[in-house]
């Protein structure tokens, strides 16, 4: 992948790492690096091989190949392997993972003492940094009387204590209840943005990717498939995954070429279907047509009524057929095979739409806003 | 309204389900006679008048004093070799099926082996002309047999697995994610094992050491064969029972209270909890 940024040698601090750990089913093959006080997103599906590119930075799994650097030291590479204990990397894992024999203050003070930190200056240092999450009041709770927002800030707080040279977050949000989650990432952008080390945080949520990161890799398949500023991989997909994350469709146009009237650009799918748009992508990354759920009118096929285009090539708009609804909150997400048998399109609906009564199996035209749509 | 009739619909239902038909309520009394009568029976025998004054006779007292310290022992000896043990049994998962068998098996056997078996196998290795006794007394001049050692390793003999099996149960109950999460906060092995695993693992070997030592307290079988019965040296409750049996039957009951006691009392002290989670040791 030719956006991965490689810092030369003069880079002072931060993460260099080539992760390459086998695995059953794909393996995983990453580059990254981290400044110092950077927060890098790895964002992908389940079984991209997110957690193994954390679980590898921390030590815990490796393979031939694997090379990381933090700072000027070496963590692994072909000839050494830091023990997890020994590399001044904190993980905060998805299930907090709190000792549940301690209380908080103890939990967090654990590093410390586990360095050889005295008793006393040990809980001194933890209350000062539960303090600074905003979490004093809960010092003496044990876990259990801890609610799953409040368990994960002081895990948090825990990998804090004894300053880590690289922060890891395993989904650090994905098991809190929806209100928690709003909460604790809220507090969490607080901690990470004072964090002077690089943090490197895995999830399957843009939304942590927007609030969260300075920067978003996407993994998919155990490969790094795209990367840059949160926002600007949103709003400009390289991959069908990436586009889903927004609820565009993504699809890979065989030809691009300038429309015969005059303005605009003509994307021919494999297998027949043509696009319109008015939008020409310019920039790096695979030639690609997006369409933004919200940029498609569904309309659905009288019965006997054929508009006369073919089979739906180039009518107005694209035929097919209905195979999945998915009802979001506002809107109804209607996914549509189009009649090539390979192509799908996710439109969105509102619920007083006649489109909002389909059924799967249903015949329907989707027509696109050549305005919105994105080709090149 | 609504509330109360879902919570019967939840409640109900269950109860009803327990409720045992008559035709295994009967056999469940029986069962229950079996265990319970035999310790009416000697209730109802206890010569009350005079337990004092046996129980206070110098071959009881003697018996009592080598029945606790060597029980003591033995269950010292039982933490100090099963705790680390129990550990391996957990450790040894990743080994190859065979020799993970075979570790169980050999941790096992002392449960399922007659202890007087278990006493002439210590005989047979520890004795004067066994495996290792024979070579320990050209080198040391030292004979393990019918000492209070003897009783000490017959005892641990029978009674480690149970703290074994114990401890091995509560282990595995404690997520290893935890220890994950304790390395990755800088701790050595060591550290976990201390600060996280044990305590966390304390209830099962808390429930594993008095089971253990009531084991040991009654231990019979192993004991008379490889230690014997010299009062005031290798005599304990149980074998000094089994010979005030023979001779002064009313001694014999007033030990077998005394026994019974103890044994009710490590029920007190394990209760519901221990019992029914790390003790039986899954």
């Amino acid at each position: 992948m030719s956006g991965v940024v490689r810092p030369g040698p003069e880079v002072p601090g931060g993460l260099d790492a080539a992760v390459r750990v086998p695995r059953a089913a794909v393996e995983v093959a990453v580059d990254l690096s981290v400044a110092p006080g950077e927060v890098l997103c790895l964002l992908g599906p389940n079984g991209a091989g997110k957690s193994t590119v954390l679980a590898a930075l921390a030590g815990l799994v490796g393979g031939p190949g694997t090379r990381v650097r933090l700072d000027d030291r070496v963590l692994d590479d072909e000839a050494r392997h830091v023990a997890p204990a020994d590399r001044g990397v904190g993980l905060v894992f998805q299930d907090h993972r709190l000792f549940p024999h301690l209380t908080a203050l103890e939990n967090v003070a654990f590093g410390l003492r586990a360095r050889g930190v005295r008793r006393q200056e040990a809980h001194r240092t933890a209350a000062t940094e539960l303090a600074r999450a905003g979490l004093a009041p809960l010092a003496d709770r044990r876990p259990s009387a801890l609610s799953g927002g409040q368990a994960q800030r002081v895990a948090v707080a825990r990998a804090l204590a004894v300053r880590p040279g690289l922060l890891l977050l395993d989904e650090p949000l994905a098991a809190l209840d929806a209100e928690a989650r709003v909460a604790t990432r809220a507090a969490l952008r607080d901690l990470l943005a004072e964090h002077p080390a690089p943090t490197v945080l895995v999830s399957h949520d843009p939304a942590d990717a927007v609030a969260l990161a300075d920067r978003v890799l996407v993994l998919e398949g155990g490969r790094a498939v795209q990367q840059g500023r949160p926002g600007a991989v949103l709003a400009d997909p390289w991959t069908p995954y990436v586009a889903s994350l927004t609820g565009s469709t993504l699809w890979r146009p065989e030809a691009v070429t300038a429309g015969g009237d005059g303005d605009g650009w003509r994307a021919v799918l494999p297998g027949g279907a043509v696009v319109r748009s008015r939008r020409a992508r310019t920039g790096a990354g695979p030639a690609r047509v997006v369409v933004p759920a919200t940029a498609t009118h569904v309309t659905v096929e009288g019965s006997g009524t054929g508009t006369g285009g073919g089979d739906g090539v180039d009518g107005p708009g694209l035929a097919g057929v209905v195979v999945r609804l998915e009802p979001r909150v506002a809107r109804l997400a209607v996914t549509v095979l189009l009649r090539d048998g390979v192509h799908d399109l996710t439109a969105e609906v509102g619920w007083d739409d006649d489109a909002a009564r389909l059924r799967p199996g249903d015949a329907v035209r989707v027509t696109l806003d050549p305005e919105r749509v994105t080709v090149g | 309204m609504p509330a109360s009739s879902s919570t019967e619909r939840q409640g109900r239902p269950r109860r009803a389900a327990r409720r045992l038909p008559v035709l295994a309520l009967v056999p469940a009394l029986l069962g229950l006679a079996l265990l319970v009568l035999p310790a009416v029976a000697l209730l109802a025998r206890a010569p009350w008048s005079t337990l004092g004054a046996r129980l206070a006779s110098e071959t009881v007292l003697d018996a009592l004093r080598v029945s606790v310290t060597s029980a003591l022992l033995a269950t010292l000896v039982s933490l100090l070799l099963g705790v680390p043990l129990a550990a391996l049994l957990v450790s040894a998962d990743d080994w190859p099926r065979a020799a993970r068998r075979l570790l169980r098996a050999v941790v096992t056997v002392p449960l399922v082996l007659p202890p007087v078996v278990g006493g002439i196998a210590l005989l047979y290795l520890l004795g004067r002309t066994g495996l290792l006794g024979r070579p320990l007394e050209e080198l040391t001049g030292v004979t393990v047999p019918f000492t209070l050692g003897a009783v000490v390793l017959a005892q641990a003999f029978v009674a480690m697995p149970f703290l074994v099996l114990s401890v091995e149960g509560a282990l595995r109950g404690v997520d290893p994610g935890l220890q994950v999460a304790a390395a990755t906060l800088g701790a050595s092995r060591w550290t976990t094992f201390r600060r996280v695993t044990l305590p966390l693992v304390a209830p099962g070997v808390a429930a594993g050491t008095v089971l253990c030592f009531a084991r040991a307290l009654g231990e019979f079988g192993a004991t008379i064969t490889f230690a014997g019965t010299f009062p005031g040296r290798t005599q304990t409750l149980p074998t000094s029972v089994y010979l005030a049996q023979q001779s002064d039957p009313e001694s014999a009951v007033a030990i077998s209270l005394v026994l019974l006691a103890v044994g009710v009392g490590v029920l007190l002290l394990l209760r519901d909890r221990w019992l029914t989670g790390a003790a039986v040791g899954r």
